[in-house]
């Protein structure tokens, strides 16, 4: 179960693929990464979604959507991630296994015949996309930057994000911006397209009970008519904040939106991250967490305050939704939380407990064929190859004394605050 | 002790039917080779159920939003808070409420038994004092005004005021903060006395368990309860919808829509064949395979967040269409269109098997998930449905077997348009 096997099957391109028949279905997804850029991020964005959307054997997403219904619903699409400073364009594809089709068909094979054509037979020609597929995208990515706004939870983070990595490439938005989308043309979406096949650093991830062989094949015969050189990617790590930077921004909302973003002063690969993750987890990643307990519980400040980190990058941040006068309150509270920890009041049930949880989601994950993907995915981001069991190994590892010394590294760099217009206040 | 085993030769599943003496129905679904397992423990009791009279007795009104009110005290027993007792387990607890019903749950990797065993035990040990209820007025109103600030939520519950003049479906399953301040002790013990009998309730587990297991355990814990009758009372509800437009200013830049077609509710839940029949009619009718979907993505009337869904419970049923929209009022008159000429123009059986496929394909991936089927079973459970049927009708259906269904299920002439957009938009 959950044997990875791995092979380079082209310069900077591996095939990895774990045979697990436990499931009803096969995933596989092509992962390009590079650099994060403020002038490439919205070509690469637009990629995805045009390569899903149409190809040449099915040239109208009409087509395309009732080729892939046809092999059971089979899914295709495409994402444009962020992990550290790298972007990350995935495509990927799913079926039913071929064991639950109704007819005998080989399901998962043709889906992935289909990724492979989607990747390397676009509908476009003479070096542009395809002019109507292209303005569809564009479209759409306009819009789904829009939508960013409309769920203020999200939109807060990444206001945050911008003033907290103002002066780091972190900041940049993984879509990029409303303008440089407007800007794009079906040939600088097609260079991107062809800078991403040359230059990125490609994973391939295949899953299921179907056998991967010829799959791999297939990816490596179009892959050797590539001339590739693969783009270094690293992320810059700020360890410490010298000073705290301050925003609020107003808006008509009816809850405000608090987020304090701390510099952890220990990132990937280094050994600490583990001790960081747990003290994350103890601070406010359950809900037996010192802040659900003391500032939901006891003080009823909120309905959610939490603690995550970005160990890639080596910040963690704390964000909660609450009354526009609790601000100030909430905000001591969290801290008053953190300086316990870095003063070491933490009892072994607090640590054992948040172990226990940590042990339940990375164990979990072996239980799910798009969590396994996804963990390996990131696992190979940051060239560490850990089972979901040997992480929760390092976990259960990890002592007191190392948690308090992960929470004093801690330095608050940002404190960002969402909130209402006057004009909210009288409604 | 009654113990049934049901299996599909299909997708090669099968669980456990288990009529326990204490009056509990209990399924147990186990997943071959899985790490982890999933349990839930419902009762058929959710936001709409506020008037209600037992065994003939006086008809009792209780506070909009009790229920969910009722969800959040739960967890604290006289002996303490059942997260904390989770704590030890390692489990990933939590609940959840909505219109039919509320839900109690769990998963772990590890300590299986101790962790439904207090899932068991806290959901039967209520524990309300003034002085406990007080305490979560925060909360819950923190909870409440986090929801007035999500426009997809608002957009979704204000098509439902628009569709109903008296059915309690009409209000937010939190309430309102005016609403909740009139809950007490008193009438949580009134709901929990009525709704959270074990013949009102059901136990669904699935992932790495036995039958023997959880026998074990219910025998154990379950406190034999006497069988009421539970008599819901709803105001008469026409047939027609309250209002055909409503629309909310928001900030956001690109507006949502959602257009609602409110249906007759009928004596009871669908069929598993009919609700089959319904999602192949509605995939041919406007999923990404559909001529409707294309078109109006090709003329920017959608993009691809538009999607439908189906809801139904006691006095109501409604199919939504929706999603983020620059032209929503144009977009509502093509889909109204739609189902005119769909109507004339019958089943094209080349759609009919592509959506055919399709569904029956999402309902084999349903099978991955522990807590897909374990949640599966509490509905199926609570509209006398069996979790196998769906996906042999849907395997099953043919043509002529759509039809019949197709007069009745969309009125293009009772419907709401709920619009979110801001004070900008021109809609």
């Amino acid at each position: 179960m959950n044997n990875l096997q791995r092979v380079q099957i082209a310069d900077g391109v591996h095939f990895n693929s774990i045979y697990d028949d436990r499931f009803k279905t096969s995933l596989i997804a092509v992962v390009m990464a590079v650099p994060l850029d403020k002038e490439t991020v919205s070509p690469n964005a637009l990629v995805p979604g045009i390569l899903t959307r149409s190809c040449k054997a099915y040239p109208t997403y009409l087509e395309l959507s009732r080729k892939l219904d046809s092999l059971y619903g089979a899914s295709l699409g495409g994402s444009s991630k962020k992990c550290g400073e790298m972007q990350i364009i995935s495509i990927s594809a799913g079926s039913i296994d071929d064991r639950y089709s109704l007819d005998g068909e080989p399901v998962f094979e043709k889906t992935a015949e289909l990724l492979c054509s989607a990747l390397f037979e676009p509908n476009a020609q003479n070096g542009e996309f395809d002019n109507d597929t292209f303005k569809n995208e564009q479209t759409q990515l306009i819009d789904s930057i829009d939508a960013q706004f409309n769920d203020k939870r999200i939109y807060a983070n990444l206001q945050m994000s911008e003033v907290m990595f103002a002066a780091e490439k972190y900041g940049i938005n993984r879509l990029g911006t409303k303008e440089q989308a407007l800007s794009l043309t079906p040939k600088a979406a097609f260079d991107a397209y062809e800078n991403l096949l040359k230059t990125a650093r490609i994973e391939i991830m295949c899953l299921g009970s179907s056998d991967s062989e010829n799959i791999k094949k297939m990816f490596e015969e179009k892959f050797s008519s590539i001339e590739r050189s693969v783009s270094e990617c690293t992320t810059q790590i700020i360890r410490r904040a010298d000073t705290i930077k301050k925003k609020t921004d107003n808006t008509d909302v009816v809850q405000s939106k608090l987020i304090m973003g701390f510099r952890t002063d220990c990132a990937e690969p280094e050994e600490t991250v583990s001790a960081l993750k747990l003290m994350c987890a103890v601070l406010g990643g359950t809900a037996h967490s010192k802040l659900f307990n003391n500032v939901r519980e006891k003080l009823s400040l909120c309905y959610y305050c939490v603690s995550r980190t970005d160990s890639v990058k080596g910040v963690l941040t704390v964000e909660s939704g609450v009354e526009k006068e609790n601000i100030e309150k909430t905000k001591a509270a969290v801290l008053r939380e953190l300086d316990d920890m870095k003063n070491g009041i933490i009892t072994d049930d607090e640590i054992d407990n948040a172990k226990r949880s940590l042990n339940t989601a990375y164990l979990s994950v072996t239980d799910s064929l798009s969590q396994l993907q996804g963990w390996y995915i990131n696992r190979m981001l940051i060239d560490n190859f850990s089972t979901p069991e040997q992480e929760a190994e390092k976990i259960n590892a990890v002592t007191k004394e190392q948690i308090i010394e992960a929470a004093q590294k801690l330095t608050l760099d940002t404190v960002y605050v969402l909130t209402g217009t006057d004009e909210t206040e009288g409604k | 002790m009654n113990i049934q085993k049901v299996e599909s030769s299909l997708v090669k599943e099968s669980y456990y039917v288990i009529e326990h003496p204490s009056g509990l129905t209990i399924y147990v679904h186990p997943k071959e080779g899985y790490r982890s397992a999933y349990a839930v423990f419902g009762t058929n009791y959710g936001s709409v159920n506020t008037k209600f009279r037992v065994d003939g007795g006086d008809i009792i009104t209780v506070p909009d939003g009790i229920a969910h009110y009722l969800e959040h005290k739960l967890f604290e027993s006289e002996d303490g808070d059942a997260f904390v007792r989770y704590a030890a387990t390692g489990a990933d607890a939590n609940a959840y409420t909505s219109f039919e019903k509320t839900c109690y749950l769990f998963s772990c990797t590890d300590k299986f038994e101790e962790s439904l065993e207090i899932l068991l035990d806290f959901v039967q040990s209520p524990y309300f004092t003034a002085q406990t209820v007080a305490k979560e007025q925060g909360i819950i109103g923190q909870e409440i005004k986090m929801y007035e600030d999500s426009p997809d939520w608002r957009v979704t519950f204000n098509t439902l005021v628009g569709m109903y003049h008296n059915h309690p479906v009409r209000i937010d399953i939190a309430g309102t903060v005016e609403s909740i301040s009139e809950i007490t002790a008193e009438k949580l013990y009134d709901c929990y006395n009525s709704f959270y009998n074990l013949h009102n309730m059901v136990l669904c587990v699935a992932g790495n368990v036995t039958p023997e297991q959880v026998i074990a355990v219910a025998d154990k814990v379950l406190k034999p309860n006497k069988e009421q009758t539970v008599e819901n009372i709803f105001d008469d509800e026409p047939y027609e919808v309250a209002q055909e437009y409503i629309e909310q200013k928001f900030p956001v830049s690109i507006p949502m829509f959602t257009l609602g077609f409110k249906q007759n509710a009928g004596k009871g839940a669908k069929s598993a064949k009919e609700l089959a029949y319904m999602n192949i009619l509605m995939d041919i009718f406007s999923s990404s395979s559909s001529r409707l979907y294309n078109e109006m993505l090709t003329e920017g009337l959608i993009n691809d967040t538009f999607a439908y869904e189906y809801m139904e419970g006691p006095g109501y049923a409604a199919i939504l269409f929706g999603g983020e929209s620059r032209k929503p009022k144009e977009a509502a008159q093509r889909i109204k269109e739609s189902i005119v000429k769909f109507k004339e123009n019958g089943i094209d059986t080349q759609e009919f098997e592509i959506a055919r496929r399709a569904v029956y394909g999402t309902a084999v991936r349903s099978f991955n998930s522990n807590e897909k089927i374990a949640n599966n079973m509490v509905d199926m459970h609570f509209n006398n449905r069996k979790l196998f049927d769906y996906i042999d009708a849907c395997a099953n259906a043919s043509v002529s077997d759509i039809e019949k269904s197709l007069e009745e299920m969309l009125d293009p002439n009772n419907c709401t348009l709920s619009v979110v957009c801001s004070e900008e938009h021109n809609i």
